[in-house]
């Protein structure tokens, strides 16, 4: 019993930090057109973030403010010099954004040596859950990742910047026609969706292992949610990411990481066959 | 710029447009005073619609120049060329289907604290305001969509076959309405329609186009007096 619950704790912090790295690339796609193969780099830059402003002396709830506004700052600068230039040529985004990747992976193997650092996590002790003491740090992470995802969607549905950035998802030339500002909103865009990668990075650094790779493990999931989870969507990716975070780390646990990847990919590779628009754009459709 | 500061409104020079290697427009002149209306007239395909878009920057100019306000708008984006005080009505409406009425209005205008100028104009949007738009019939979508263009107080307003798919009783409501809209607001129109009746109750010049180019212009009043004149230049 007591297994299980940390086995859904755990689960959990997983599924809602797959979120936020999911939310991040979905929503640069949706927004922008442009497949992101950096976000990885971008949650991996996070945590450098956050053990550079501790180095600094920076209390380390004020660093995990700071990091993601690094790292969207860092978004920026990319955005300006890389990615504005492959607007319209979906192929070119992936293209780009890898070798960007390629650029910031080793770019930290040059500053920081290839080998691996750690951040250790603030002092807030644990708690007993369901008769186990569980990592008070590991809550808070829990609440800051569903605080982000709430927030974000506040913003999407409830603000007139949010209408806008909806009427470009669903027609960009026509929102540019009514005088949205497209080339503002793709900036900000990619900012706040490398920040979003930073935000998850940071939080997650005193719990991994922080080296120039350190973003690997998370790509390759985040695209699987959106893609099991469904595009043109802000809630598709929260879905795909339940999903595959939740199949991820339930079956890690019980069984092994080998068979957690085989699982999440054979039940990915079903729901995409039965689904092909993703759960949430096929649930819309039938309504 | 010359012509373009004297006439103040929209002024087309030499306009050459199409997409890929495929020319549409060729070597276009147009100019739109302000308060002016003007309507476009011709068959389908000669590059109408094209026009409007590449006056709203949706399609990049071979050459020539487009101008507004004594502005030059050929190479700016088409959310510089909507702010610059031109609103857009594109052929199929391009409504966002999943938004609701308001939303779509609100659009028009990030700022604006409402849109009941547009309800007082449009009185069928108002009891729809939390409708998704795609849910709307033809006609109100139609309403939708000019409403929209009109959130922004465009100084010229493109509109593209207005009537395209609508029943007759709202296309002339509509042409009411705008004609209303036209007089109180001295707002200038250029108008594509296929809908003879249309154009001419709302232009003060209708444009005859084919081939990508104007090839004959003439006031309303003459070719309401002179009906075989239309008949001419659309069966070209």
């Amino acid at each position: 019993m007591e297994q299980i619950a940390t086995v859904i704790l755990d689960s959990t912090n997983a599924i809602l930090v797959l979120m936020l790295v999911s939310l991040g690339l979905a929503i640069i796609f949706g927004l922008m057109n442009v497949i992101n193969m950096a976000h990885g780099e971008f949650l991996m830059l996070g945590c450098y973030a956050m053990m550079e402003l501790i180095n600094l002396g920076v209390p380390f709830f004020m660093a995990l403010a700071l990091a993601p506004l690094v790292v969207a700052a860092i978004g920026l600068i990319a955005e300006e010099l890389v990615i504005k230039r492959t607007y319209h040529r979906l192929i070119d985004t992936i293209l780009a954004t890898w070798g960007l990747a390629l650029v910031l992976r080793q770019a930290m193997v040059l500053i920081y040596g290839p080998g691996s650092y750690a951040v250790s996590p603030p002092d807030v002790g644990s708690v007993v859950l369901f008769g186990e003491p569980y990592p008070v740090y590991r809550l808070i992470v829990m609440g800051i990742s569903l605080a982000t995802i709430i927030g974000t969607f506040a913003f999407f549905f409830g603000s007139r910047w949010g209408l806008a950035a909806r009427a470009v998802i669903a027609n960009r030339d026509m929102a540019a026609c009514l005088g949205i500002n497209t080339r503002r909103l793709d900036r900000m865009t990619f900012a706040f969706g490398s920040g979003l990668a930073g935000l998850a990075g940071a939080a997650m650094a005193p719990m991994i292992s922080i080296d120039p790779n350190a973003g690997l493990g998370w790509v390759v999931p985040a695209f699987l949610s959106i893609l099991v989870g469904g595009l043109g969507t802000v809630s598709g990716p929260l879905v795909g990411a339940a999903g595959v975070g939740g199949l991820d780390s339930v079956t890690a646990a019980f069984a092994s990481p080998v068979w957690a990847q085989l699982v999440v990919f054979t039940a990915a590779i079903l729901v995409i066959r039965v689904f092909p628009n993703g759960l949430v754009s096929r649930r819309r459709r039938e309504a | 710029m010359d012509s373009g500061g004297q006439a103040g409104g929209l002024v087309i020079e030499g306009l050459v447009a199409g997409y890929g290697g495929g020319v549409v427009l060729d070597n276009l002149s147009l100019v739109v005073a302000p308060g002016e209306s003007v309507a476009l007239l011709g068959r389908n395909g000669v590059g109408k619609s094209t026009l409007l878009r590449t006056i709203m920057g949706l399609n990049q100019p071979k050459r020539g120049t487009i101008s507004f306000g004594g502005m030059r708008i050929d190479k700016r984006e088409p959310f510089e060329i909507a702010r610059a005080g031109l609103g857009y009505v594109p052929q199929g409406r391009e409504i966002f289907q999943e938004l609701t009425v308001e939303e779509n209005l609100l659009l028009g205008n990030l700022t604006a604290a409402n849109a009941d100028q547009i309800y007082s104009m449009f009185p069928a949007l108002e009891s729809k305001r939390r409708t998704q738009g795609g849910r709307l019939s033809g006609g109100q979508q139609q309403q939708l969509a000019i409403g929209r263009a009109l959130m922004g107080k465009p100084k010229l307003l493109l509109l593209d076959e207005p009537s395209e798919g609508i029943q007759p009783s709202v296309v002339s409501e509509i042409s009411a309405t705008l004609l209303r809209i036209i007089r109180d607001s001295g707002m200038s129109l250029v108008l594509v329609e296929q809908n003879i009746e249309m154009a001419l109750s709302l232009a003060d010049r209708v444009d005859f186009f084919d081939s990508g180019r104007i090839v004959a212009s003439h006031k309303v009043e003459a070719l309401r007096a002179n009906p075989v004149l239309i008949e001419e230049h659309m069966s070209l």
